[in-house]
């Protein structure tokens, strides 16, 4: 795949992310503050199953960044930014070390993470440890979500697929 | 698409399925890692009835409020930033944090339910408004306002369930 290829179809799922990114925001949170579904994880997942490593840590860095600027709420860059990286660098973990891992269940493992590691920072950042206590309900919605957009991003790969096999 | 996308390692190929043998040990771990959270906050909740509830701004008490004695303390430095209205179950409590009281973020004691909850916000997220309510444990943050809510008796982080 040539490298200018790659850089389009990265800014294409970048722009994607950032979109959804904003969009969810305007709607209250689900059930629990700082609980969402993460349509915009579909993006970034692509981007690693289908570019790569590099550019999905790229895609993941432009939605939160960008993201956060045009929804009116850079400071959740503290909380989202780390969260966000390591769920990622698990889920890369689990896509490119283990071979018997589907990429619906990296989605799970990623959301739980996600959701954890955001309520322990925004917890350690606004010294409220009492949110600590919404963390296993958080990470229980996390699940549903993490199953939806990871079936999702099984739907959109498999049809990827289908059009690579039919052009060759 | 003008050009198919083409996939370039083997093992990514594979991904492409709902559900492979590896994901039930994911899944165990997270089912563990829940029940693991849900016992260690359930056995550590403090069912006691809660004794009032104090509102900070910026880590500064704004007001307490003691239920026994139904009576509020209010810090001097913010006697012009409250405003206090009798309702039938409780109070609904003004509290401005911005100088030209155009932000504001009404905090409702009910004294019946011996709980508390912010019943509205100006802030752009209002996440405050969409927090359970609170009564021994838990805490209701508004994270553009630095505005909190803590139930008064708690030590702290006691990791309960929250009511409501």
């Amino acid at each position: 795949m040539k490298t200018s290829y790659k850089i389009t179809l990265c800014a294409i799922l970048c722009s994607l992310a950032v979109i959804s990114f904003i969009i969810e925001n305007l709607f209250p949170p689900f059930v629990l503050p700082g609980a969402r579904m993460g349509v915009s994880n579909i993006f970034i997942l692509l981007s690693a199953m289908i570019l790569g490593w590099k550019y999905s840590i790229a895609t993941l860095v432009v939605k939160v960044l960008l993201g956060s600027l045009f929804s009116g709420n850079f400071s959740a860059v503290m909380y989202s930014l780390p969260a966000g990286l390591i769920a990622l660098a698990i889920e890369l973990i689990l896509i490119y070390a283990t071979k018997r891992v589907s990429i619906v269940c990296v989605s799970v493992a990623g959301a739980v993470i996600n959701v954890t590691v955001q309520n322990v920072i925004f917890c350690l950042i606004t010294d409220t440890p009492e949110y600590l206590s919404y963390l296993p309900y958080l990470a229980l919605t996390s699940i549903f979500a993490g199953l939806t957009i990871g079936f999702a991003t099984y739907l959109i790969l498999r049809k990827v697929k289908k059009l690579n096999a039919n052009k060759t | 698409m003008g050009e198919c996308v083409k996939f370039e390692e083997r093992r990514r190929i594979e991904k492409i399925k709902p559900f492979l043998f590896g994901d039930a040990f994911i899944y165990i771990a997270i089912a563990l890692l829940i029940i693991a959270l849900f016992l260690s906050f359930f056995f550590s909740s403090n069912k006691s009835t809660p004794q009032g509830f104090e509102v900070l701004i910026s880590g500064k008490t704004v007001f307490t409020y003691d239920l026994k004695k139904d009576e509020f303390d209010i810090n001097n430095a913010y006697n012009s930033s409250i405003a206090i209205e009798k309702e039938d179950d409780g109070y609904s409590v003004t509290v401005y944090t911005s100088p030209d009281k155009k932000e504001f973020n009404v905090v409702y004691i009910n004294t019946t339910e011996k709980s508390a909850r912010v019943i509205k916000s100006t802030c752009k997220k209002e996440y405050c408004t969409h927090t359970p309510s609170i009564s021994s444990d838990g805490a209701i943050y508004c994270d553009p306002h630095k505005l909190k809510i803590l139930p008064v008796g708690a030590d702290g982080f006691t990791g309960s369930v929250i009511v409501g």
